[in-house]
């Protein structure tokens, strides 16, 4: 019974599987994908999270930092995200939460004792919990766990997954599964590697695995221009969706910046800038155009 | 078209009073009445399908038809005469924020059910009947007579408009524009007096009654219109039964919305849904041509309510979960089961408490029987919890009424923390009540409305004004003005003080009295402490203690037929307001708004609507049958599947399952998110969801912000 790295709770989600869900993001992803816009879900440690429009510059984070991470300049506030050990001295002065620690250790049951709080949602909604992250699948055992829970307490169970985990993880978490929400990233092994630092090989074999188990899949697909705005990538989605019985539909998600600052709070540097959005024609377009290439429905999410 | 009505009227009233200065007073308001139906010109618009339309379209045309004002009108006026009844000061009420309301001559709920089965001849039967009571009283037989006389003023309304349609028929060249013009005369001949047979003529009726009763009122706000598709729906049917089309039922609602929109201001309410007298949903095929009326006419008046049950069908929730309506701030949702419940609270039978209907923005009333005091008396509800920790003195300035409660300094626990505030909070209502009480009393006596009486049961067989005692229900609202603000600021002294023994009450009184200059440590834990509307098991129990100590107090003060309501209704008054109350134990700096509505305080960090709702729900809502709405922003994209609409539907019957009345959704557009960026304090809970995640839209930098706005564009413009 490990703990869970969780760096976020989410409740009133209306995108992430039927009905009402809280989303629990789980810490860590063995993917690095150039355009993450959830850039504290990398990393499996906890981390300092600098939320820079809070900051009053009070300096009370100076006063009590033991590894001087915070230092205050004519150009404000400065964080030396390297010497910082998280240990959270900072976020506890911090009277106005600019400062806090992304990343909480907890047991399944604390996190199920949160996601029960919106049971009446759910139970209205016929909506429930959906794991995502960061790659929850990453956290194998601890994700099992609360799966495994959330059904005992009558939940409806999604799991929001780049798919890249061993089959035995797979296999672990298949009985308290209702939905899986799968990355569907690149199609071209070579370059899903360059854009993602890992293969896609194992998570195609992990996606037909759960289709041939009988799993309601939605394939997700995020749209990053320059990237995977492709005729062929359209073609291999609707193909794949065509193929895969359990895939019910596919999700397109149109890139968006929104992500950047998140860069900027945990001291990363973004891989991937582009400021502007996926135009909302564009995105209408692409979404039309796949659908006229399978009959599964095709959205814009 | 816009005419000139309104206030209009009052400039009127004061010309016309002395020309019956021999008459009872009753009597003289009956011909006031009538003399101002004589003086407003009706108009019959091109492509009107009912007549309703008055008023004067010039200022000119209006200051020519005054009658001249007596020398020194204003001081001959009743209420300014020797010998009428003063009032206790309590300047000193008003002073700390806290008002207890003036007369309400408005937010009168007429029953139209009954009024158009029986048709008001109705009436002029009974009133007739009751003068042959051996036993009356004089004065009673003076109002009645009064009521009686009032009630001619139905057939001057509905003649002049059937007059006027005959001559514009006369003059008519296309036969069908006769024929229309022919049918608004024979209507206006016929109803309201007499009952209507289908659903134009019940339309004209009710539009009718409802002129009456705005005129009489002295002031044409706060006249709602009821469970429209109930009452009208067998009217509806008898048209269908003659082959009347639903597109011609469309366009005499379309009519119908135009003209409320002209006249209604912004507090006139229709209703669709709820359940029959069997406990059978009610929505029929009326209620669905009135959403799609609604959503052709986007007009933000009438106040359109929707009444939403347990066995509320899918696609009518559908229907009214709609991005159209939403982004106009329409409807409002209320729970037809907890509103029943909270009707019936007040001492109502349950089953006749069914019979509850919507007046204006959050009232629940009982139709026609009911002298429902809306405008209320807001309560300050800082000022006991002042007094209590700061010996008997409020926060700023002084308090200059005398108080019996013996002043403390120091507590043992929070619970006598409490008791102080309630003792306190029972000296200050008290004062209100027993103001308003004979504020209301003497202005009723003074300018009684005859014509309402008819209207309010058991006016005729009491023979007295509704705020007289003729009324069967008399209710004053009592709005409980920065209650989550009062609940957080005992949160957070239970914890600094009595848990953490980290503060005095002295330290709390000290900060506030500086508006925090000098403490901002002090008020960063306060910030800290946990609040009303993060579904926090403490702090809801801090607010609902709050009100339930309001509750209580209520309803120990209740006398005769009257009774009091608590209510958490703010409207935007919770910005307003807070401008002139101090700074407060809760770490709200003075001057800054207060909460809104049920909704939490601004400076409590925002846990989602799922949080919100439930510690609302928390709330002993049925208890506080005054009425409140909570607010809650969504994204309109939610709105653009079913399955989104479906999952917004589930949230507002989860609200109500958990004990909620009543719930406004808005959704998001640029508009919306362009006002949050210029005034980032009035939307501290304004949710935005971006590829999969959800945050608040304060937490942007100003940036990202435009980039935000600048993508809610292009998206409207891709719908458009």
């Amino acid at each position: 019974m490990a703990d869970g790295l969780v760096f976020d709770i989410q409740h009133f989600c209306l995108d992430d599987g039927p009905g009402i869900r809280t989303t629990v993001f789980f810490k860590g992803c063995p993917l690095r994908c150039i355009w993450c816009h959830n850039a504290e879900g990398l990393s499996a440690e906890p981390q300092l999270y600098y939320a820079s429009e809070k900051c009053t510059g009070c300096r009370k984070c100076a006063d009590v930092c033991p590894e001087n991470v915070h230092s205050f300049r004519e150009t404000g506030h400065d964080v030396d995200f390297l010497s910082c050990v998280s240990c959270g001295s900072c976020a506890d002065v911090c009277g106005r939460e600019a400062l806090r620690i992304a990343g909480r250790r907890m047991s399944a049951r604390e996190v199920l004792k949160d996601v029960l709080a919106d049971k009446p949602f759910y139970d209205q909604s016929e909506g429930g919990v959906t794991l995502s992250g960061g790659e929850p699948l990453m956290q194998g055992d601890f994700a099992c766990e609360l799966a495994e829970l959330a059904k005992i307490n009558g939940l409806h169970v999604c799991v929001e997954t780049s798919g890249y985990c061993t089959p035995q993880t797979l296999r672990q978490i298949l009985p308290f599964t209702d939905l899986f929400l799968f990355d569907f990233k690149h199609h071209d092994p070579q370059l899903h590697r360059r854009f993602t630092g890992v293969d896609n090989r194992r998570i195609l074999e992990n996606l037909r695995f759960l289709s041939e188990n009988g799993k309601e899949l939605i394939l997700r697909c995020p749209i990053i221009p320059g990237c995977n705005d492709s005729e062929p990538h359209y073609r291999a989605i609707a193909e794949l969706s065509e193929e895969l019985c359990g895939v019910t539909a596919v999700h397109i998600e149109p890139y968006h910046p929104f992500g950047l600052s998140k860069y900027r709070a945990v001291g990363r540097k973004a891989a991937y800038v582009r400021d502007e959005l996926l135009d909302r024609r564009d995105a209408e377009r692409i979404r039309d155009h796949i659908a006229s290439l399978t009959a599964k429905p095709v959205v814009i999410s | 078209m816009n005419y000139l009505h309104d206030l209009n009227i009052f400039r009127f009233r004061k010309g016309y009073v002395y020309e019956w200065d021999n008459l009872p007073v009753p009597m003289r308001e009956a011909k006031v009445f009538l003399k101002l139906i004589e003086a407003y010109p009706v108009h019959i618009e091109p492509d009107d399908l009912f007549a309703g339309w008055y008023g004067f379209k010039t200022e000119e045309e209006m200051t020519a038809a005054y009658p001249p004002e007596p020398e020194g009108a204003l001081e001959k006026l009743p209420h300014k005469q020797e010998g009428f009844p003063t009032l206790p000061d309590i300047g000193a009420l008003r002073a700390h924020g806290f008002h207890p309301g003036s007369y309400d001559t408005a937010h009168h709920e007429n029953d139209y059910r009954a009024i158009l089965s029986g048709g008001m001849n109705q009436y002029k039967t009974r009133i007739s009947e009751e003068l042959r009571n051996p036993e009356n009283s004089e004065e009673k037989n003076v109002f009645l007579e009064a009521m009686l006389e009032s009630l001619k003023g139905v057939e001057m309304l509905s003649y002049k408009f059937a007059e006027l349609a005959k001559t514009m028929a006369e003059q008519a060249e296309d036969a069908k524009d006769r024929e229309r013009l022919l049918r608004i005369e024979a209507a206006c001949r016929k109803v309201p007096m007499e009952p209507p047979e289908d659903f134009f003529e019940a339309v004209q009726a009710a539009y009718l009654v409802r002129i009456l009763t705005s005129i009489s009122y002295v002031c044409c706000v706060s006249v709602s219109f009821g469970n429209f598709d109930r009452y009208m729906y067998p009217y509806y049917l008898a048209s269908k039964e003659k082959g009347v089309s639903d597109d011609e039922i469309l366009a005499i609602l379309l009519q119908l919305y135009r003209i409320l929109d002209n006249y209604g201001g912004n507090d006139c309410a229709i209703s669709v849904g709820g359940v029959d007298e069997n406990d059978r949903d009610a929505t029929n095929e009326l209620s669905f041509l009135m959403i799609r009326a609604e959503k052709m006419s986007k007009l933000r008046s009438p106040l359109f309510t929707a009444r939403i049950h347990a066995g509320t069908p899918k696609e009518f929730l559908r229907e009214l979960v709609s991005r159209e309506l939403f982004e106009i701030g329409q409807p409002s949702f209320y729970s037809e089961e907890r509103c029943r419940e909270a009707v019936a609270s007040r001492g109502i039978a349950i089953e006749e408490a069914r019979n509850w209907n919507i007046s204006t923005c959050m009232n629940l009333v009982m139709a026609g029987q009911e002298a429902a005091h809306g405008w209320g008396c807001k309560v300050n509800t800082h000022l006991p919890l002042e007094l209590a920790l700061n010996g008997g003195q409020p926060l700023s300035g002084t308090f200059d009424l005398p108080l019996k409660t013996p002043p403390k300094r120091s507590y043992a626990d929070i619970d006598e923390v409490y008791d102080q505030y309630r003792s306190y909070l029972r000296e200050l209502l008290h004062y209100a009540m027993e103001w308003q009480h004979l504020e209301t009393k003497r202005m009723a006596q003074a300018y009684p409305n005859p014509f309402i009486a008819v209207l309010t049961e058991d006016c005729i067989s009491r023979g007295k004004d509704r705020w007289d005692g003729g009324a069967r229900y008399h209710n004053l609202v009592m709005e409980m003005m920065g209650f989550a603000n009062t609940a957080d600021a005992f949160t957070a002294i239970d914890a600094l003080v009595f848990e953490q023994k980290k503060y005095t009450p002295d330290d709390f009184i000290a900060a506030a009295q500086a508006d925090y200059v000098g403490y901002e440590d002090f008020r960063d834990q306060l910030l800290r402490c946990a609040k009303y509307g993060m579904n926090n098991e403490k702090a809801d129990g801090s607010a609902r203690r709050v009100l339930a100590i309001a509750s209580e107090l209520c309803e120990e003060m209740r006398a005769e037929n009257r009774r009091y309501l608590p209510s958490l209704h703010t409207l935007w008054d919770d910005v307003h307001w807070g401008r002139g109350i101090p700074a407060f134990f809760d770490g709200r700096r003075s001057g800054e708004p207060v909460n809104k509505n049920a909704g939490p305080a601004t400076l409590a960090r925002r846990a989602g609507p799922t949080a919100l709702v439930l510690s609302a729900g928390r709330l002993d809502q049925i208890r506080c049958s005054g009425g409140q709405a909570l607010d809650v922003h969504i994204g309109a994209r939610n709105l653009d599947t079913d399955a989104g609409r479906d999952k917004i539907g589930a949230f507002i019957k989860t609200y109500f399952a958990l004990g909620g009345l009543q719930i406004q959704v808005n959704a998001l557009s640029s508009e919306t998110l362009q006002k949050a960026y210029d005034h980032p304090e009035e939307y501290p809970d304004l949710l935005v969801r971006i590829g999969g995640h959800s945050r608040y839209f304060n937490e942007f930098d100003n940036d990202m912000k435009q980039k935000f706005i600048e993508r809610f564009k292009i998206e409207e413009g891709a719908d458009a």
